[in-house]
């Protein structure tokens, strides 16, 4: 049994009120010191009403949370050769997105090749043929040099809007090993590799 | 006081002590997480389903990334930025210094990149679908309940005793635990006068509704709540090779010291059996021009170039002579002057230069030193 003290504390109509403001500091608390957790999405699923899950392929029917480029490799490239792929990004969940891209060179080579800026990247709205896109370019990437990092932002501001539920955007890569790229790049070898992030954030 | 009041004045009782032990319950778990380093994580994704979905919380505690294990569910900044909690598949680097290599319960392939750590945070405990809670709680409509919560409660705090709309029992005595009854709050509601005292209440019954509002939208407001979920997809291209290209080597024969007066006798034997200047050149595309300048350094042509006719005043933009290419092939082979005497030459020393361009422009170029003689 309690003490009469206490126990008649405890039934202070104030003191409970008191208490029961704990719970809203604990959502509070937790609202600030959570750490969100988030990354490579298999499910829709998501807190809000709407979902949004990007996917990559080489056409709407085939995209897949990663992509492996079927066009986008060479085995001699000398100056002035480019390859190109054909990319459809599209939108699988509920919820409108926008988009990001970061990429850039990894492999044996890719320092050397991201120093020289000689890989060149040119993004359009057009398709790809005997490694040339065809189409306008999109979000000024005309001939960026690709980096040695791939974690490099090419596309910082939010790109066009992908509609939820099947919605889609066709672009296509290009990379040309630059005219003029320098006679110590002979036979080095990179590989390329971008990242497209969704985001929920369309304002 | 009816019947019905009554039973209402129960249920209002015991909605507040459940209240207050939801608070309490809240309050040590924030007391005990913060006393052992316990953070907790909001899951926005499911890539850890089934064991951990979408909207659950689960706690952390942050340790030595040495110490985890495969199999271990660690949470850690991936280099974008984003938070990612997956479980461990590979441990290895020298030291604290580690790379983790990391995979969602739900994705097929780990993730592409390995993750350098020195701590993590590995996961303890999950409580299913209190994310949701929290996230409905956070924004409109949840958030005006929760703001109404917070008023009314506050408002029962600073209600001045008599004042009472929940019962706290007919036994209850405001004599009985002066101290701790006593609302000390400010001297306004000490003052005696029972005016005053009605005057302070409804300004304490505003203040409570105010201060409720703002500690919510206090509460409420970082940033974190606002945060866009994201979806990354990776796109990765083949392996880009380069192949040669380019000039990669010229080298003007040494035609060293040439000892005849008037034959071509020893230039006959340096570029295979012409009397000619030569040089050898390397150029993967085979698409070099070659061409040669001429030019006296001293003796009977000093300051003068040769244009292909005649030796001009040096410098002079045509003593840029074409060479033709007269052994092996367009990419490896040996280019040579196709009309210069050693008669034209007379005496002394010269400089020459030989100069590839390839179809893009980039050139090449190697100079080497001879002297003519008369003996």
């Amino acid at each position: 049994m309690l003490k009469p003290p206490l126990r008649s504390w405890l039934r202070d109509t104030r003191v409970l009120a008191g208490l029961s403001l704990g719970a809203v500091a604990a959502i509070g608390v937790t609202g600030t010191f959570a750490f969100w957790t988030d990354t490579a999405t298999i499910t829709g699923q998501t807190l809000t009403s709407g979902s949004i899950d990007l996917k990559a392929g080489a056409d709407a029917a085939s995209a897949a949370d990663a992509f492996t480029t079927t066009t986008m490799g060479a085995t001699a490239m000398v100056p002035g050769n480019t390859v190109a792929q054909t990319l459809v990004l599209k939108n699988a969940g509920t919820a409108p997105l926008k988009w990001t891209l970061a990429g850039g060179l990894g492999g044996t080579d890719a320092a050397a090749f991201g120093t020289a800026s000689a890989m060149l990247l040119t993004i359009t709205n057009g398709t790809a043929s005997a490694g040339l896109c065809s189409g306008s370019v999109v979000a000024s990437v005309s001939s960026v040099p690709l980096t040695s990092t791939t974690t490099t932002s090419i596309i910082g501001t939010r790109q066009a809007l992908i509609p939820g539920n099947g919605g889609t955007t066709s672009l296509c890569l290009q990379i040309k090993l630059d005219d003029n790229a320098p006679q110590s790049l002979a036979g080095k070898t990179a590989t390329p590799t971008f990242t497209f992030v969704g985001t929920s954030d369309v304002s | 006081m009816s019947k019905v009041g009554h039973a209402l004045d129960r249920a209002r009782t015991a909605a507040l002590v459940a209240t207050a032990a939801l608070g309490v319950l809240c309050l040590l778990t924030l007391a005990l997480g913060s006393l052992l380093g316990v953070r907790p994580l909001l899951f926005r994704s499911g890539s850890m389903s089934p064991t951990i979905s979408t909207g659950d919380i689960a706690f952390a505690r942050t340790v030595s990334a040495e110490g985890v294990h495969p199999g271990d569910i660690v949470s850690l900044v991936a280099p974008s930025g984003q938070r990612v909690t997956h479980r461990v598949v590979g441990n290895t680097g020298v030291g604290e210094q580690r790379k983790l290599t990391l995979k969602g319960d739900a994705n097929n392939v780990i993730d592409p990149l390995a993750y350098d750590a020195t701590s993590v945070q590995k996961v303890f405990l999950r409580v299913p679908k209190l994310g949701y809670a929290i996230d409905w709680l956070s924004r409109a409509p949840g958030v005006y309940l929760l703001a109404a919560y917070v008023a009314l409660m506050l408002t029962m705090v600073f209600r001045r005793r008599g004042d009472s709309g929940v019962s706290r029992g007919a036994g209850s005595q405001s004599s009985a635990t002066p101290v701790s009854r006593e609302p000390v709050i400010s001297g306004e509601v000490r003052v005696v006068s029972t005016d005053f005292r009605r005057e302070g209440r409804r300004r304490l019954h505003r203040f409570g509704v105010v201060a409720g509002v703002v500690a919510v939208a206090l509460l409420i407001t970082p940033a974190t709540w606002a945060a866009a979920w994201t979806n990354p997809v990776v796109v990765a291209g083949q392996q880009l090779t380069s192949g040669a290209w380019g000039i990669t080597f010229v080298a003007p024969v040494n035609n060293g010291s040439y000892g005849t007066k008037n034959a071509n006798s020893t230039w006959t034997t340096v570029c295979s059996g012409s009397p000619q200047l030569c040089a050898n050149v390397v150029d993967a595309d085979g698409t070099s021009v070659v061409k040669y300048t001429l030019t006296g350094t001293s003796g009977t042509q000093a300051n003068k170039c040769y244009d292909g006719n005649n030796f001009v005043a040096s410098p002079s933009a045509t003593c840029a002579v074409s060479m033709s290419l007269a052994t092996g092939t367009a990419t490896n082979g040996q280019w040579r002057s196709t009309n210069i005497t050693r008669q034209n030459m007379g005496v002394g020393t010269y400089t020459l230069t030989v100069t590839a361009t390839d179809a893009n422009s980039r050139t090449m170029s190697q100079s080497i030193s001879f002297t003519t003689t008369n003996t």
